[in-house]
């Protein structure tokens, strides 16, 4: 079923986004002066330790355990402490359990950052393990500053610089945070000559060391997936030595508490060989301390099999092909269609949706090559997309002829438009129709999901394909698990990991015990290498922050190149290769147009999809039966489409769709959308009450958990059968969302209180670490005056608030934070503005009540029907794009960014051309010559100043879009056009009426007005419609 | 670990970091003990006084004594000739020099395996 526009509905008037290509202008950073030396990788000594460490604001250490290792085997081990945080009794307690644990006497930290940190294990070279280690690392540091780096070293910009010596000749080490699971360490060069001289004169002068740190959280991540912590990892990899539970973090010291504290470090180590160990399994050449993420998996993977990136084969890409390309390139789709109203659903997921569409596009081909060559496909292009149907998309050879680049004039075309709608403060990306007096560029992909879902295909203006060239030298097989070989010149790489991961799957099924667990083990590890391999690496940009702006040449998707002054410094990361990019996540979003086109042939709908899931809704008048024959026949459609040689659909139907109890049998879903990233599946117990099976955490993950699993809601049921790992949900956010359906279900959704537990009534707390400089800053006034180890330190926790928005007048623009507290009440109660540093009273705080009394009515501004109040089914806008606007990478978290109130733009904006921008000023001062000052300042959204100072011929230093200003003033004229009507329709209605009664006075007895108030009025209106008239005699 | 075995360690450590590596080998006489000292030695001598190329090899300190020690016999370049074409003169040359030396080495391992295995073929006939 198709649905064409309807032309009736009123354009929204936005500028829309899309990517550029940016580069530093005359080339890359300057090079370090000795160059780039190779990573010799550590010595055979390996030091592992973990702090343990008060529970108040200064988070300062207590004690900590440490293990010296040679070649695995555990030479010293020992504790530390800081004889300023422990009383004398509780270090008698440590010295007697040393001796009784036979351990060497107790050192103070001091003596562990000299003689074991600095002189054992930095001058040996030794690999320092620790899991967070960059908040164990800022604990036994004796002071932190931000980091001061030279034009080679950006990378380290943002960074903490630590000191751990006062001696200049040991080294500091630089942190720099990177994201929740990774940070970089580098030891900087010490004061001091570590070559001889005759060394000097023979040019025999070492590199800087710069030391090997290994993060297991960060080595758990890239090697396993997701987010770890020791207990998960303990357990998943089923570790001599387990997590210990304890409650006495910031009590005296006991043995057990101590027993706990040396066992972490036991575990740490074990942790950290079973990952190499399993790292090792994948026949990566790759040092382990080189991965950051599941990316480094897949770039390691790739380097194994010696491909060659493509930006290494091609140094200088044409930046014009790169512009347009880039401005094709779009993010998954998630929307929500059905809002606020619970509806039966089967919930469908694609098979590793992007590695398969690698393969159906053959883009294998093209990692492999040595660069693409492009040819214009125009004529080509338009018969292409004149002739296909869905019909000949079932057919996997179709899918390769989608490597194709199209430029088209948006004319009511269905497109992925990234805009901010309704006022965002972030641009989102909704499949809407377009219209635009200009051209833009899609994929072929894009151009097939208009013309099935709206039955109108794009005009085809010009159209690029892209070939691969000839297949690189150099590549070679790689072994995987020392088991599975993978030749590059004849395989492709993501056809043989996926197929692998399911014969593997089918393995661990006929297996039990040990052997299962590493099998399945091996499948993790094979999902994690296809994904990371298969999308994220070839769009990888790497952002600095310099202090100032850098001129920066910006490449547009017209072919548009200017030089604007950037503070955010982009950075092709090594696998960078966007028309990979743009080509996977383009089909990605064909595949969903496809299950929803074959849908609405179905005659169903859908709630809301998210990249590669799709939950198909049953109409009200289908039978239950029927439903579930249709959406299996919308999974069977994409049976032929399997690249791995199974006979299976790559649509898969989703386990919540099947009992909790007996997952083979299939039971009634329902699933409660609210915008795109806000849903809720659950199934319904014999009362009607839900039972919640899978939910988003999206908008609540930034705060605290109000309550914990011990403490939980009164009236709630336990939750039942939530989905494992990441997706899982907290205790409180499932309490959430069974409140939202059962009051969805009892019909008053509108009027929900989130005043079922009295810990809702508390302020709404966020914890956030302070992983920058820039965060650090915040808790200045707390940390003037105090000793480093009694400050609130680098990678230390603080709290953030928020005003309740009926007091923001009252309290003005207060961000309030507070110190870390385990206690928050008492946190609460420090809490300040991190601006003035002044007091914020606890009852202005926002409460968790009150922080989540939107959360059901969250507003999805891209599509129509979809207010705050709005229920129902949404529809597609109409955008009328008033000019483009060139963005960098776009953020992540935004959301909470913005929450946390950072004060730091996270998305990068180049603007438009200052050829636009001269366009925009112009024509500005031609509406304020004409409209006046006030009226066009206030249409275009600048003051009265600046609108006169352009007027007389000034510049401005707001970013101005000539478009955006253009559609303003057009409304102001229309504004102005209709108000002339009127006045001209008023005039003569008057006029008519003076006439009949003879006069002004008895007209104006017969309005009950004044008449010399009448005569007035008629005045003006005469010199408005006169006005009017000249202005339009003048035109003409 | 004793204080003898740390400071082993450190000179290995600085020793890996100057040399890429940590298990270097002479590649002039193939030595890779690791109490022997290695060097980076660079290939292309200097050019009117300017290291103009960073290419270097590893060596044991007696061999680099002796082609450092050759290398001060090549004939001075005319400072005014192509930095270019210069660097690439020194490199043929010293790499004729490595090869040298090399060469030298394993005529010098040829004779020495050759006595070894003639005193081995004599040793029966002596016991005879």
């Amino acid at each position: 079923m198709r649905v064409p526009f309807s032309g009736e509905q009123d354009p929204i008037h936005l500028p829309i986004h899309l990517r550029c290509f940016a580069t530093l202008e005359g080339g890359e950073a300057r090079k370090a002066p000795q160059g780039r030396r190779k990573k010799v990788g550590p010595s055979e000594v390996a030091l592992t330790f973990d702090t343990e460490t008060t529970t108040d604001a200064a988070q300062r250490l207590r004690i900590l355990f440490y293990q010296l290792r040679v070649r695995g085997e555990l030479d010293e081990e020992g504790a530390a402490y800081d004889p300023d945080a422990l009383s004398q009794r509780e270090v008698v307690t440590l010295k007697r359990y040393c001796a009784e644990r036979g351990l060497p006497p107790p050192i103070t930290v001091d003596v562990f950052r000299q003689q074991v940190f600095l002189e054992k294990a930095y001058s040996c070279g030794a690999e320092i393990i620790g899991l967070n280690l960059a908040f164990d690392l800022a604990r036994i540091a004796i002071d932190a500053s931000p980091a001061r780096v030279t034009s080679w070293r950006r990378k380290m910009r943002g960074a903490f610089t630590l000191k751990l010596s006062e001696e200049s000749r040991w080294p500091k080490l630089q942190v720099k945070h990177l994201n929740s699971r990774a940070a970089i360490y580098e030891f900087t060069a010490p004061g001091r000559q570590f070559a001889s001289r005759s060394d000097r004169r023979r040019e025999q002068l070492p590199p800087t060391q710069r030391g090997y740190f290994t993060d297991v959280r960060t080595l758990a991540g890239a090697v396993l997936g997701g987010s770890h912590s020791l207990a998960s990892l303990t357990a998943t990899l089923k570790t001599p030595t387990q997590k210990l539970r304890t409650d006495e973090h910031g009590g005296p010291l006991t043995f057990g508490y101590l027993d706990y504290a040396r066992a972490d470090v036991q575990a740490t180590w074990e942790c950290f060989e079973a990952l190499c160990e399993r790292y090792r399994s994948y026949g990566l050449s790759t040092p382990h301390y080189e991965l950051f993420s599941e990316a480094s998996l897949g770039k390691a993977t790739l380097e194994a099999m010696g491909v060659r990136p493509w930006l290494s084969g091609n140094p200088s890409p044409d930046p014009q092909l790169l512009g347009k390309i880039m401005g094709s390139y779009f993010g998954g789709r998630t929307e929500v269609r059905w809002r606020k109203a619970i509806r039966r659903v089967v919930h469908t997921d694609f098979t590793s949706m992007y590695p398969t569409v690698c393969v159906l596009q053959g883009l294998w081909r093209f990692i492999t090559a040595d660069g693409f060559t492009t040819r214009d496909s125009t004529e080509e292009a338009r018969a292409f997309l004149a002739a296909i149907g869905t019909a000949d998309l079932q057919r996997r050879e179709t899918w390769r002829q989608l490597t194709t680049l199209v430029r088209v004039r948006p004319d009511h075309d269905l497109f992925p438009v990234r805009a901010p709608y309704g006022g965002e403060h972030h641009a989102t990306i909704g499949l809407n129709y377009l219209t635009y007096d200009g051209q833009l560029w899609f994929t072929m992909a894009d151009c097939i999901v208009a013309k099935i879902l709206s039955g109108k295909a794009p005009e085809v203006l010009e159209s690029i394909t892209f070939e691969p060239g000839p297949v690189q030298r150099g590549l070679k097989p790689l072994k995987l698990f020392g088991r599975h070989e993978i030749d590059p010149r004849r395989d492709d790489l993501f056809r043989r990991l996926i197929r692998l991961r399911i014969d593997e799957k089918e393995r661990a099924k006929t297996l039990d015990g040990a052997e299962a667990a590493i099998v399945r083990g091996i499948c993790d590890a094979l999902k994690t290498t296809a994904n990371s391999s298969s999308y994220g690496i070839f769009v990888q940009v790497n952002v600095a922050t310099e202090d100032r702006g850098v001129a920066t040449r910006v490449h547009g998707p017209d072919g548009e190149t200017f030089t604007t002054r950037s503070r955010k410094i982009e950075t092709p990361g090594p696998f960078f290769h966007p028309l990979l990019a743009t080509l996977i996540t383009g089909a990605a979003r064909l595949m969903l147009g496809l299950a929803e086109h074959r849908a609405a042939t179905e005659g169903l709908d859908w709630a809301f999809c998210d990249t590669d899931s799709l939950a198909l809704t049953k109409p009200d008048d289908m039978s239950d039966a029927d439903f579930e024959t249709r959406a299996q026949r919308v999974v069977d459609w994409f049976a032929p489409l399997n690249p791995y040689g199974l006979p299976d659909s790559i649509l898969k139907v989703e386990d919540a769709n099947f009992s909790h109890v007996d997952p083979s049998c299939r039971v009634p879903l329902y699933c409660l959308a609210i915008s795109s990233k806000r849903y809720v599946f659950f199934n319904l117990d014999e009362d009607g009450r839900p039972i919640i099976r899978k939910g988003s955490a999206h908008g609540l993950g930034h705060l605290i958990a109000p309550y914990g699993e011990h403490d939980p809601a009164p009236g709630i049921p336990e939750p039942v059968a939530l989905e494992e790992g990441r997706d899982g949900l907290e205790r409180w956010q499932h309490d959430l969302w069974f409140k939202i359906v059962e009051a969805e279900l009892a019909g008053r959704l509108e009027h929900l209180q989130f005043d079922y537990h009295p810990a809702l009534r508390g302020p709404a707390v966020s914890r956030y670490s302070a992983t920058g400089p820039e965060l650090l800053r915040w808790l200045k006034t707390w940390n003037e005056g105090k000793a480093y180890a009694q400050q609130v330190k680098p990678f230390g926790f603080l709290l953030s608030l928020h005003v309740k928005r009926k007091k923001r007048g009252k309290a003005g623009e207060a961000h309030p934070i507070a110190p870390h507290d385990t206690n928050l009440k008492r946190a609460v109660r420090g809490a300040f503005d991190r601006v003035t540093g002044s007091a914020v009273e606890p009852t202005l705080l926002q409460t968790y009540q009150e922080a989540l009394e939107h959360y059901q009515r969250s507003p999805e501004g891209k599509f129509l029907n979809a207010q705050a109040f709005d229920r129902g089914r949404t529809e597609r806008r109409h955008v009328l794009a008033t000019d483009v606007e060139l963005i960098g990478k776009e953020a992540d978290r935004w959301e909470e960014s913005f929450f946390l109130g950072a004060g730091v733009d996270p998305t990068i904006s180049y603007g438009r051309d200052p050829a636009s921008m001269l366009a925009a000023l112009a024509e500005l001062r031609r509406a304020a010559e004409e409209f006046g000052d006030a009226p066009v300042a206030e249409a275009v959204g600048l003051s009265r100043a600046t609108v006169a100072k352009v007027r007389q011929g000034g510049s401005v230093s707001a970013s101005l879009r000539a478009g955006a200003i253009s559609a303003r003033i057009d409304l102001l004229q229309d504004q102005r056009t209709k108000a002339d009507q009127d006045a001209a329709r008023m005039f003569f209605d008057l006029r008519e009426l003076v006439v009949a009664h003879g006069g002004i006075r008895p007209a104006a007895r017969k309005l009950g007005r004044d008449a010399s108030n009448l005569q007035r009025l008629l005045r003006r209106l005469a010199t408005a419609i006169s006005k009017a008239d000249a202005k339009a005699v003048g035109e003409v | 670990m004793n204080e003898r075995q740390i400071a082993e360690l450190r000179r290995a450590d600085k020793q890996a970091r100057l040399l890429g590596t940590r298990h270097p080998i002479c590649r002039v006489c193939g030595i890779s003990d690791r109490r022997v000292r290695f060097e980076r030695h660079h290939v292309v001598a200097r050019f009117a006084g300017r290291r103009l190329c960073e290419a270097t090899v590893i060596l044991c300190r007696r061999c680099h004594d002796r082609v450092s020690d050759m290398q001060k016999d090549l004939p001075v370049l005319d400072p005014s000739i192509n930095p270019a074409l210069a660097v690439r003169i020194n490199r043929a040359r010293g790499e004729a020099q490595l090869l040298a030396l090399v060469a030298e080495q394993r005529i010098a391992d040829a004779d020495e395996l050759l006595a070894i295995a003639l005193a081995e073929r004599l040793q029966p006939e002596a016991d005879q």
